[in-house]
């Protein structure tokens, strides 16, 4: 991949979380919190999940190992992850628009939240990021299917086309 | 590592390897029966053979657009009618449209990344994230219907 792809997907990954998060809009707080039983069990817990897990690997790659876990209470509702996710976004363009071609093959060493120390390249995490968050955006799409909530499309060429 | 090592990298990671994300695609197939391929355990949602079939549809199409075919997406049958396709052809099918598109990156130089699809203006490497992200998302899908199967038997 080359800097400007990994741009384009971060650019796709930010718009695709944000027309899920819309999606989610019409729920009310029993449905946004129910246990579905899936991995995360609610929609709100896998939401809270993606976004934490799009904060800690942009902590990771500046070198950083926080240590703190998800807290799913702290979103009682689709505003609250909105409003923190705003914020990672800003953090994720701000490093993106610094990423040159050779960062991606660059090594870095973090600690997971065992204190267990791994090692990767940029280029591999940051392409790891954007599935992880694509991979349980198709979760929440399909929960909403659960709850018969209206679902979204949120594929990549629809993104594209949307560009041009 | 080059750019299309890369890529190929994570495609084969994303199908059948080792997966960052969550469970790889063709991973999360194993184990999974007709009758539960064929269910509907989420009412409103496609059945993992529906998937199947659709990603592997997908997959075929952008490894032709690879090679340097013009496949226009109004000619693609988007969700196919699976009620005389088996499980089994099914999965096939997925694996060999999957290697398909594996050849047909591994034979793209660099530059090749760079250029537009056959008949349209987005790039090759976009042609190829886009498939990626379509596989890794349906994969989601399937793992929830998986879960969902287990807790109604």
């Amino acid at each position: 991949m080359t800097v400007d792809e990994i741009r384009t997907l971060y650019a796709y990954t930010q718009w695709a979380n944000h027309r899920v998060l819309s999606a989610c809009q019409p729920l009310d707080s029993s449905a946004f919190t129910r246990n579905l039983g899936n991995s995360f069990g609610s929609i709100r817990d896998t939401l809270v999940h993606v976004l934490w897990a799009e904060w800690i690997w942009l902590e990771r790659w500046q070198g950083r190992s926080p240590k703190q876990p998800a807290g799913f209470a702290d979103y009682p509702d689709v505003q609250s992850i909105e409003t923190r996710w705003q914020g990672i976004e800003q953090g994720q363009q701000d490093f993106l628009r610094r990423l040159t071609p050779d960062a991606l093959d660059r090594r870095i060493a973090y600690e997971n939240l065992k204190s267990e120390r791994w090692e990767y390249s940029l280029g591999h995490m940051l392409q790891h990021v954007a599935n992880h968050s694509t991979y349980h955006r198709g979760q929440v799409v399909t929960m909403l299917r659960q709850l018969g909530a209206g679902a979204t499309s949120t594929d990549f060429l629809l993104y594209l086309d949307e560009l041009t | 590592m080059r750019p299309t090592e890369r890529l190929l990298d994570q495609l084969n990671r994303a199908f059948g390897g080792d997966a960052w994300h969550g469970p790889a695609l063709r991973n999360l197939l194993d184990g999974v029966t007709e009758e539960h391929a064929k269910s509907r355990p989420v009412r409103e949602a496609h059945s993992i053979l529906e998937l199947v079939v659709h990603i592997s549809t997908w997959i075929d199409v952008v490894a032709r657009r690879v090679g340097g075919n013009v496949v226009d997406s109004s000619s693609v049958q988007d969700w196919s009618d699976v009620t005389k396709t088996s499980w089994t052809s099914a999965v096939q099918a997925l694996e060999r449209a999957e290697s398909k598109l594996a050849d047909a990156v591994a034979r793209l130089s660099t530059e090749d990344l760079d250029k537009p699809v056959p008949g349209a203006k987005r790039s090759i490497e976009s042609e190829i994230l886009g498939a990626l992200q379509h596989n890794v998302y349906h994969a989601g899908q399937i793992a929830i219907l998986k879960k969902a199967i287990g807790g109604k038997q």
